[in-house]
């Protein structure tokens, strides 16, 4: 059985897969599969549902919001913003729902942490400026 | 719609189109198609040895039906392999 290379980049990094038999994925015109020894092209695909098989016959699922497909010499890379791998179809959604709030909370973390900074750097100036100020008037 | 919301939205869709598609009932087409052709992977072997079998058995002097025999259980083993590794392969 013929096998390619899966290469999936994304704004944190990116992941590779050896061994991969299958890759099915839906582009504008509709759901399409690329098999080993596929002519070279790329594909713009669409919000939703992607996934592949290896040799072992184990099917990965990855939810991504478009990005662009290229495959060329048993190699396919897939170029989106973000994707969200899972094993468990059934579940998938729920992980990518899951994953959603936890990115929520560190964006949340995040903002709370720089409005602290900010406040005490704020109170640190006041301070600074209310000690010029009583050194003047002494 | 947010994007957030499109994605998750259409990532349901996706996985409840597959979901039904898995469970819908087989076509009788697909059912003949596929009968079919585990049947010929089982057969033309067999019909091959058997063949194959008897004309060697004419080459040898007297009544023998050992090349026959011996050819027809050999078709049915590479039958039995050919449809066991073409059902594996569709499932």
């Amino acid at each position: 059985m013929k096998r390619f290379t899966l290469q999936l980049h994304d704004s944190r990094g990116s992941d590779r897969f050896d061994d991969i038999v299958q890759f099915i994925a839906a582009d504008g015109s509709g759901s399409f599969g690329v098999l080993a020894g596929h002519a070279r092209m790329v594909a713009v695909l669409r919000y939703g549902l992607a996934r592949f098989v290896d040799s072992a016959g184990h099917w990965r699922y990855l939810a991504l919001p478009g990005g662009v497909l290229a495959c060329a010499d048993r190699r396919v890379r897939l170029a989106t913003m973000r994707y969200f791998l899972g094993d468990e179809r059934a579940s998938i959604c729920r992980q990518l729902a899951d994953e959603m709030a936890r990115s929520d909370s560190d964006v949340h973390r995040s903002r709370a942490t720089l409005s602290e900074i900010e406040h005490a750097l704020l109170r640190r100036l006041g301070e600074l400026s209310g000690g010029t100020a009583k050194e003047v008037s002494t | 719609m947010s994007d957030r919301d499109r994605l998750l939205e259409d990532t349901a869709r996706d996985v409840r189109r597959l979901q039904a598609r898995e469970r819908a009932p087989a076509t009788w087409a697909g059912i003949a198609f596929y009968g079919g052709t585990v049947g010929l992977l089982f057969v033309v072997p067999i019909v091959g040895g058997a063949y194959l079998g008897r004309w060697l058995d004419s080459l040898s002097a007297g009544y023998s039906v050992r090349w026959t025999v011996s050819l027809i259980v050999l078709g049915i083993a590479l039958g039995a392999y050919n449809a066991y590794l073409f059902m594996k392969q569709r499932r």
